[in-house]
């Protein structure tokens, strides 16, 4: 059962009169309780489908499509309902811990505050509640903490919190947008895992958006990878690291030095600017594979059986 | 026998904090007794979390800022009590690539005025042949030699660090220290921006101090690597063997902790206990070994003694439990 569906989504901005897409035509499903990995490099549109999903892309963007969650046109709702679900039943972690709290009150606070918006809970109530999401994401001295402000808590804390806060409506959908980037190793497995047992315990759909491929192969079920704001492969977890069907896959997963060894496989060139894609196939100039057909027309997204999707007309002649 | 180019002996580093009238100053112990040494044409890498004093010991390596203790011998010398003449050939022989390639070129310089800049402070030839030099320093570095007529913005995050490695070897340096290099960089250009590092340590016999919080990159890249914590070198052994066998448990939660791909079944969930979360502040270092509140052996010594960096099985670690 999909929880969540994109259908032909785009994001397009207005760039000097020009009209560029970064995010084009992506359609994918997230399934109940399961944590579907968004992989892509800068530019690949994955942090774009997040905005648009929780509706709060920049005036300046134009999107298209549908997003439509349990049943309901996300587009057709007016701002107050979508104001709503946002931070209720779709919630998001974003990136910058250090950003995204506000410096000028406690964390106790801002906790509370989601709940007396979206439970109607009154202050003391939801004072409780805080201190009880705080313990649920391991914050010691939870009390304590709660009257704390940003500046007092390392980076590790500060990204607890923010769950603390997603978690607090107990949403169907959580979008984390690169959790664990700004932190160091140890506190990003240690975050991974708190999102990973909260998921369990709450039975909710995750979007883990990531760079990373081995984070995406811990912890998630299925996995989307994007290139250049389209969706280019998506599988299973197992199935893309046992066998990687696209040339972008294959060489993401080539560029990743595993012990000592000779010359990486690198991925030649750069990911191309919106505005200056390739004709035909998006990742043709950097392609190993390339063919002259890949240069004339966009591949379509096939299923290449199992539900697992791939934009790329050579897969039964890759060599791996 | 290798070659000794850079020996570090007992560095320190301490930051006073909190001084004011009629208080007591505290000391932050940035980095607090360092040794290492890097042989020529090999890779030395310090790995440990932010906060652990990696990019200290490197600014300290430049002298760009100064030490309270200790000594860095650079080919036999005192690098700190260099002066004049000398002091500027150390800085010809030691360059450094810094993290952000946003940062690190001067938004309003052209590509030729930044890499010939070099060149003419440290009068390495004459002004008509810096054209040429500057071309074949892109050259090695695999840009095209007409790139140099243009200005930083104009280049992606990958071409910048190219760039910054050209501006690097533009003095022919025996040295360079490279602090997180490619943590700004997407994964497909990390591999190339290694590929390039490695080429060029080959083509020149450079040897690196690389400083790195991805594990997988520094056993890819490196020869040796000493493992820091709270300013301190808890471990220092050869890549192969730290880690097929790591022996300090904080290195083994590094490690451990690192995400893996495994391309056949579903990984389990990680089993490492971290009993504390957080890194302890350098202020208020605990107690003993400075690693107990978060190891999951800690034992009644560990909160009592300070271990010392010693040998076991001809490895270095320091660990009451080895």
């Amino acid at each position: 059962m999909s929880l969540l569906s994109v259908k032909q989504l785009s994001v397009s901005f207005n760039m000097a009169g020009k009209n560029v897409r970064v995010v084009d035509s992506l359609s994918f499903d997230i399934n109940e309780s399961e944590i579907l990995g968004v992989v892509g490099e800068s530019g690949s549109g994955k942090s774009m489908t997040a905005l648009s999903i929780m509706g709060i892309l920049p005036d300046s963007a134009k999107s298209g499509g549908q997003i439509v969650f349990k049943g309901q046109e996300l587009g057709s709702l007016n701002s107050e309902r979508r104001r709503a679900l946002r931070g209720n039943a779709i919630s998001m972690v974003f990136q910058e811990p250090m950003t995204s709290l506000n410096p000028v009150l406690t964390i106790g606070y801002q906790i509370a505050e989601v709940l007396t918006t979206h439970k109607g809970m009154s202050v003391r109530e939801a004072n409780k509640r805080a201190v009880e999401l705080l313990k649920e994401v391991k914050i010691p001295s939870a009390e304590q903490r709660a009257k704390d402000y940003p500046h007092q808590m390392s980076g590790g804390m500060r990204q607890r919190v923010m769950i603390a806060m997603a978690i607090a409506c107990k949403p169907e959908l959580l979008i984390a947008d690169e959790p664990t980037t700004a932190l160091d190793v140890t506190i990003a497995a240690q975050i991974l895992n708190l999102i990973h047992a909260i998921k369990e315990e709450k039975n909710m759909s995750v979007m883990l958006i990531t760079h990373d491929l081995a984070i995406v192969s811990e912890h998630t079920d299925r996995v989307a990878i994007m290139y250049a704001g389209g969706l280019v492969e998506l599988a299973k977890t197992e199935e893309l690291f046992a066998k990687p069907l696209h040339p972008y896959t294959i060489g993401l997963l080539n560029s990743i030095p595993g012990g000592k060894g000779d010359a990486l496989e690198s991925i030649p060139g750069t990911v191309p600017r919106a505005d200056r894609l390739p004709a035909g196939c998006r990742f043709s100039d950097r392609c190993r594979f390339v063919l002259p057909k890949c240069r004339a027309e966009e591949p379509e997204l096939r299923d290449v059986g199992d539900g697992r999707l791939l934009r790329c007309i050579r897969n039964e002649r890759l060599s791996l | 026998m290798a070659e000794t180019l850079l020996k570090v002996t007992g560095l320190k580093k301490h930051y006073a904090v909190g001084s004011g009238f009629l208080k007591k100053t505290g000391y932050v112990k940035a980095i607090d007794g360092v040794d290492f040494t890097i042989e020529k044409n090999t890779v030395f890498a310090l790995v440990g979390e932010s906060g652990c004093g990696k990019s200290t010991v490197a600014r300290l390596v430049l002298r760009l800022i100064e030490a309270n203790g200790g000594d860095v011998l650079f080919k036999g010398k005192s690098v700190f009590s260099l002066k004049g003449d000398n002091l500027k050939a150390y800085r010809r022989a030691v360059q450094i690539i810094f993290q952000d390639p946003f940062a690190s070129l001067n938004p309003r310089m052209k590509i030729f005025t930044t890499l010939s800049e070099p060149l003419l402070i440290h009068k390495l030839c004459p002004r008509s042949e810096f054209r040429e030099r500057v071309g074949k320093l892109l050259n090695n570095v695999g840009l095209e030699p007409d790139v140099m007529n243009r200005y930083p913005h104009e280049f992606s995050g990958g071409q910048r660090q190219r760039i910054c490695i050209a501006r690097a070897l533009a003095l022919s340096p025996e040295l360079i220290v490279a602090d997180e290099p490619l943590s700004s960089l997407d994964v497909s250009i990390q591999a190339q921006v290694l590929n390039l590092l490695k080429d060029l340590k080959a083509a020149y016999g450079l040897s690196f101090l690389f400083i790195s919080h991805d594990l997988n990159v520094v056993r890819y890249f490196s020869d040796t690597i000493g493992v820091m914590y709270l300013g301190k070198i808890v471990e220092l052994a050869k890549s192969e063997d730290l880690f097929s066998a790591p022996m300090h448990p904080y290195t083994v939660m590094l490690i451990e902790s690192a995400p893996k791909i495994r391309k056949t079944s579903k990984p389990q969930r990680k089993t490492f206990d971290v009993t504390s979360l957080d890194v302890p502040s350098p202020i208020d270092i605990p107690s003993g070994c400075p690693f107990h509140p978060r190891c999951p052996k800690c034992s009644d010594i560990c909160k009592r003694e300070i271990p010392q960096l010693l040998t076991h099985n001809g490895r270095l670690a320091s660990c009451h439990l080895l």
